[in-house]
């Protein structure tokens, strides 16, 4: 029976991973670069950016992101702005992963030495070239292992766009298990993850060796 | 010829550097001694441009030139630091060939032919392909001295060469400098070590520290 009712399930599952798959992949395209952005911004001279960017920081880190997605969603309609269910998910998970990636490139950013820039200074390069061929590459070397955190837990968190109605695994998940009263549906869903998970831990290893052939 | 008349630098509200005035001619090789304090590395960096000088003037071939501004774009004055800050993520070769590509000063190509020459010329040909991390400190420093001639810099600064390394490095050092000096090669070497001054310098400019 357990065979057969899987593989029925199976359709809608895969459905929802797809939506899982979708919030996953271009959150992480969308807020690796706006984070980066952001971290060389709370490192600015200019304070008012500094500070505008700390508050950033301090409301979507202090804030849980499930209240955020509602908020998106359902509050900035107040004020006649108006998403779509998966342009808010996307919307929320954006900017607030983007800030856990911003201050885990700040971090990064700080550890690269001083010297290092003064070094490329005397060599003349400008300023752009100076953050893209020497800062970057030592920053990226740094941050990996954090980077990852973040990544295997946005894959879970993806499964809070439950809340403004989207249809991602666990949802497909729970509609399965309360149509069926039963606990089936839950461990392919978590088998489903698994995979997932293990497939990212695997690239992100192969991302850490990448730039390991230095000290 | 460089020249510095009464160049003098405050750092968090202390002296440090009080009317310094020198002249390094072309092909020269001046070398910089006091004691630990005295202002010696401030003073190279000012002459580098990684940092402006308050009062004072420093003239390049009789022209005015403020290193702060000047040489961070034009690059006449190379730097070989103490700690070499060669760049971790790259090769030995990649290290020297970096700057004249981005700066365009060469070809891709072009660099890479002139960086396997330049580390040719210093015996490292067998460490081209290596990391920073694989040398010891006598093959960083000569890195560092390939990666700063890459830009063709007129003149050449060293902030204490043979600190870094075993005290019997000190007369490859030496040697090291000589043989740039016999292409014509202006240096300005920083020191606290009198006998390596000794051994290189044609001129030699005490620097005492302030009250």
């Amino acid at each position: 029976m357990s065979w057969q009712y899987f593989t029925g399930i199976f359709p809608a599952l895969l459905s929802g991973t797809s939506m899982t798959l979708s919030i996953f992949g271009l959150t992480l395209l969308l807020a690796l670069p706006l984070g980066l952005l952001v971290s060389v911004g709370l490192r600015s001279h200019f304070k008012p950016l500094r500070a505008l960017l700390d508050f950033y920081v301090w409301v979507m880190r202090g804030t849980p992101l499930l209240l955020q997605l509602i908020f998106v969603f359902y509050g900035l309609p107040l004020i006649h702005l108006v998403l779509e269910r998966y342009s808010a998910a996307l919307f929320a998970f954006v900017l607030n992963y983007a800030t856990y990636f911003a201050e885990i490139f700040r971090g990064g950013l700080q550890s690269v030495d001083q010297g290092q820039i003064e070094a490329a200074q005397m060599l003349k390069l400008k300023p752009k070239q100076i953050f893209m061929h020497i800062i970057l590459p030592q920053v990226n070397k740094k941050v990996i292992p954090a980077i990852g955190n973040e990544v295997i837990n946005l894959v879970k968190d993806s499964s809070l766009v439950y809340v403004i109605g989207l249809g991602d695994l666990l949802r497909a998940g729970n509609i399965a298990m309360a149509r069926d009263v039963t606990l089936l549906p839950l461990l392919a869903v978590a088998a489903i993850y698994l995979v997932l998970t293990a497939v990212l831990t695997w690239l992100l290893r192969r991302a850490e060796r990448h730039y390991a052939y230095y000290e | 010829m460089l020249t510095l008349t009464n160049i003098s630098k405050q750092i968090d509200q202390r002296q440090i550097l009080k009317a310094v005035s020198l002249t390094v001619k072309d092909g020269e090789t001046l070398c910089i001694v006091g004691p630990s304090g005295a202002g010696k590395t401030t003073l190279l960096r000012i002459i580098t441009g990684l940092i402006d000088y308050d009062q004072g003037q420093i003239q390049l071939n009789q022209r005015e030139f403020r290193p702060s501004r000047d040489n961070l774009q034009q690059g006449v004055i190379g730097g070989v630091f103490q700690d070499f800050r060669l760049f971790p993520h790259l090769t030995t070769l990649e290290n020297v060939m970096l700057a004249p590509k981005l700066t365009g000063l060469l070809s891709a190509d072009e660099a890479r032919q002139q960086a396997t020459e330049l580390l040719t010329q210093l015996g490292l040909e067998q460490q081209a392909q290596q990391y920073t991390f694989q040398l010891s400190g006598g093959q960083k420093q000569r890195v560092s001295i390939a990666r700063a001639l890459a830009l063709k810099p007129q003149i050449l600064c060293y902030d204490e060469p043979t600190s870094a390394l075993d005290p019997n490095l000190r007369d490859s050092v030496s040697q090291l400098l000589l043989q740039l000096k016999q292409t014509g090669m202006t240096q300005i070497v920083v020191t606290h070590d009198l006998t390596f001054a000794e051994q290189i310098a044609a001129q030699t400019y005490h620097l005492a520290p302030l009250q």
